[in-house]
């Protein structure tokens, strides 16, 4: 009954001149009043200014997060490539549109980078995160684009997803397995939202010790590209642990590439190539999820 | 187990919460933007400022993608220009192979009447002072070195791929009024805003000047981009006219251009019959020059092209403030021709010059010392602007819309948005540096060749003519200038 009188509502609202237009302060209140409405039984006024300027610090191209702002259309290329390769066959798809009538989930989803991305490209994407305060953060940017339409931001876990039965035909999991307390369990509950034969990414941090000299004591410590304290070494996985934490999880792994960073250009770049050095950093993992009914 | 069962239905509904937020959210920015009609705002990807040629060619060049884009020019982009084989416009281009290879992959060059574009497949380079001279041919499978067309033509066949493609909407004889980062309130997106005189704004989320007009829109875009250009202005004049020839049998498809001591001068093939004249002068002489009878103008070129330092000295010495002449230029012409060093170069004899044609523009050297800022790029004369003498402009400002497509293009295949400064930065790597190494070449070779100083002009000499006879270096300097250095 609740549910019938909101759709009423929404209708209205929908047909009603546009004379009394709202501001973007007083729909972001709103907005947030909505999502927060099951979390917390209060509102506080000044969240909403802290997340406005929250959300504008985490979208700084200049920010804390400039390096991962960077990576962002290198991870959106190898999806783009590894779904035209495995799931279309290899046939040339629209440049805009590639993921036209596909369900991804951006698992992890911060400030919604990854997730803009993929619904420009157009995916209808999931973009969920444990962490409310992100939630609200990636509203607060989508809302500014009027192009983000197939995109929606969702405060819950992996493991609430699959409570609720959601099925993707492509998982993506960037830069977030090496921040889980599980990583076993963390694949294994991913792989669960994905459709048979769709695609789960995970992209991380090998643990090796030149990672640890760069990601570790030059970015975080030493040159401050990223906040110190933002990673732990102990955490990173090894591109062996990844693949086989994906077999375990009914996942078939196609294909590992590293991802360099040149700081001179401030450029990432897909390793092509398997040399011995092109792990030993930032990688990303394409897999298959096995289609067990045949 | 109660619990968590509350909790999933109260996420369930949180989710169809959010749905209607945003369904809710989003109409108000689209209601507000059409509900007020005086103040109708259009909403695009990319808004290009100045539809000049380069600006054309952005827009012609994302036709082809999924992009909305808005052209914006304050003269009528729908003139069609004249196409009578015995007049010109006297504003010419020497397209370089690179330039019409993108044309062509626009289907901009198809456009172009065949009549209207004049390859020359040499060019002859030489110095009134010193007697160096070098010759350059078209390069092995290369038709020509490059192809001389009219400005207005070029334009022409650009606006008609847009037409074609339908894909671009065409503010045309539209007026900037203001340009301003919109507000993230009142249904906006932070996106730069553009007012144009009418009263309708465009709001889009990459904003691309292709042009500064002489309304200003210069300050306005660089207060706008916070961008500041550095450069110099030339204290010289270029002078332009269609010039009509005497005819000969070898046919006209040589360009000419001769190094005096005041500025170059260049001659370019039209027709049989008729060549483009583009002559840098110093100012005080660009009016005399135009107002002089068509006759006596005629025959100063023609002292310019083939007579001593001296005479053409002498003969603009005679030029009266009211551009009365006051020796018998026909006469002293014939002398200078007969006097003039064996061995010259003979470029075509100048007859008369077409009436009207003659106009006159300040040279300068500018370059912006960035292209591009988060939701802003430049393109062509809004980013720099070069010498004539290497007839360059045009060919690096087209290169630079070729290559901001590009970005663009690569930006989209990403789902990136169109007017974040990091993808802009790629444009400006790509273009800043190999505008600058040209620009500074042009400019040395300019201050190289405005000198009388004795040493420079036998090193010059020497230099023109070792590059004369050695095939490799002349290729090099060939490819550099995109092969074409007039």
């Amino acid at each position: 009954m609740q549910l019938h009188m909101r759709h009423a509502r929404t209708f209205l609202q929908n047909i009603r001149p546009p004379l009394n237009y709202v501001p973007l302060t007083k729909r972001l209140r709103a907005e947030v009043k909505r999502n927060n409405r099951c979390y917390s039984t209060s509102v506080d006024e000044s969240e909403i200014a802290k997340f406005s300027r929250a959300a504008s610090e985490w979208w700084n191209p200049h920010g804390e997060f400039e390096m991962l702002h960077r990576m962002n259309p290198v991870r959106v290329r190898y999806v783009r490539d590894m779904v035209a390769r495995l799931m279309q066959g290899g046939e040339v798809q629209s440049a805009s549109n590639p993921f036209a009538g596909m369900r991804i989930l951006d698992i992890g989803c911060g400030g919604g980078l990854l997730s803009e991305a993929l619904a420009r490209l157009g995916a209808t994407v999931v973009g969920a995160d444990a962490g409310g305060d992100n939630i609200k953060m990636a509203q607060i940017h989508a809302i500014q684009d009027p192009a983000l339409k197939s995109l929606e931001y969702r405060h819950i876990t992996a493991e609430q997803l699959v409570e609720d039965k959601e099925q993707f035909d492509i998982v993506c999991a960037l830069e977030i397995i090496e921040h889980v307390v599980n990583p076993r369990e963390f694949t294994r509950v991913c792989s669960q939202l994905v459709k048979p034969n769709g695609l789960i990414f995970f992209s991380t941090i090998n643990r090796t010790p030149t990672s640890y000299l760069f990601t570790i004591l030059l970015a975080e410590h030493l040159l401050r590209w990223v906040p110190p304290g933002t990673h732990d070494h102990a955490k990173y996985i090894t591109p062996n642990e990844m693949e086989s934490f994906l077999t375990e999880a009914q996942c078939e792994p196609i294909d590992t590439s590293g991802i360099s960073y040149n700081p001179i250009t401030k450029q990432w770049k897909l390793l092509s190539g398997n040399g011995l050095g092109d792990l030993q950093m930032n990688y990303i993992v394409g897999a298959r999820k096995l289609n067990l009914s045949t | 187990m109660n619990g968590i069962k509350l909790e999933t239905s109260l996420r369930a509904r949180s989710v169809l919460g959010y749905r209607r937020a945003i369904r809710t959210a989003t109409p108000p920015i689209l209601r507000k933007a059409s509900s007020t009609t005086e103040n109708a705002s259009h909403v695009c990807d990319v808004c290009i400022v100045g539809g000049g040629i380069v600006g054309t060619a952005l827009a012609s060049a994302l036709s082809t993608s999924s992009l909305k884009v808005a052209l914006i020019e304050a003269g009528n982009l729908f003139q069609i220009p004249e196409n009578n084989g015995n007049t010109y416009s006297n504003r010419v281009s020497s397209l370089t192979g690179s330039t019409i290879r993108f044309l062509k992959q626009i289907d901009a060059w198809n456009a172009i009447e065949a009549n209207r574009s004049t390859p020359y497949r040499t060019m002859q380079v030489w110095d009134a002072i010193g007697k160096g001279k070098i010759q350059f041919n078209a390069p092995p499978g290369e038709e020509a070195i490059a192809h001389i067309v009219e400005n207005n033509h070029l334009q022409a066949a650009l606006v008609s791929t847009l037409t074609a493609s339908q894909q671009t909407k065409i503010f045309n004889q539209s007026k900037v009024n203001s340009i301003v980062s919109g507000p993230l309130k009142h249904g906006g997106y932070g996106w730069p805003v553009v007012r144009l005189e009418d009263g309708r704004t465009i709001q889009s989320r990459l904003l691309s000047f292709a042009k500064v007009g002489a309304d200003g829109a210069n300050s306005r875009v660089r207060t706008f981009a916070e961008i500041d250009s550095n450069g110099w202005d030339y204290a010289q004049m270029g002078l332009v006219a269609t010039l009509r020839l005497v005819p000969t049998d070898k046919g006209n498809d040589t360009a000419w251009q001769r190094f005096l001591p005041s500025g170059p001068i260049a001659l370019l093939p039209l027709d049989n019959e008729h060549s483009s004249l583009v002559w840098s002068i110093p100012p005080k002489l660009a009016p005399l020059l135009r107002s002089l009878p068509e006759r006596e103008f005629a025959e100063i070129v023609n002292v310019a092209f083939t007579g001593s330092w001296p005479d053409l000295q002498f003969l603009t010495s005679q030029i009266g403030d009211d551009g009365s002449a006051s020796a018998n230029f026909v006469e002293e012409a014939r002398w200078s021709r007969k006097r003039a060093a064996i061995g010259e170069p003979k470029p075509p004899t100048i007859v008369g010059v077409q009436h009207k044609s003659r106009a006159s523009f300040p040279l300068r050297l500018r370059n912006s010392e960035s292209y591009a800022k988060s939701r802003v790029a430049l393109i062509g004369d809004a980013a720099h602007s070069v010498h004539p003498l290497a007839g360059q402009g045009l060919n690096l400002g087209i290169a630079d819309a070729e290559s901001l497509a590009e970005v663009i293009k690569e930006g989209i295949e990403v789902g990136q948005d169109l007017g974040h400064i990091h993808l802009l930065e790629n444009y400006t790597r790509a273009r800043f540096t190999s505008n600058l190494a040209m620009m500074k070449s042009i400019d040395s070779i300019g201050k190289l060749f405005g000198t009388e100083n004795g040493p420079v002009v036998t090193l010059r000499s020497f230099g023109l003519d070792v590059t004369n006879s050695m095939g490799p270096i002349k290729d090099r300097i060939m490819n550099f200038a995109g092969r074409s250095i007039i």
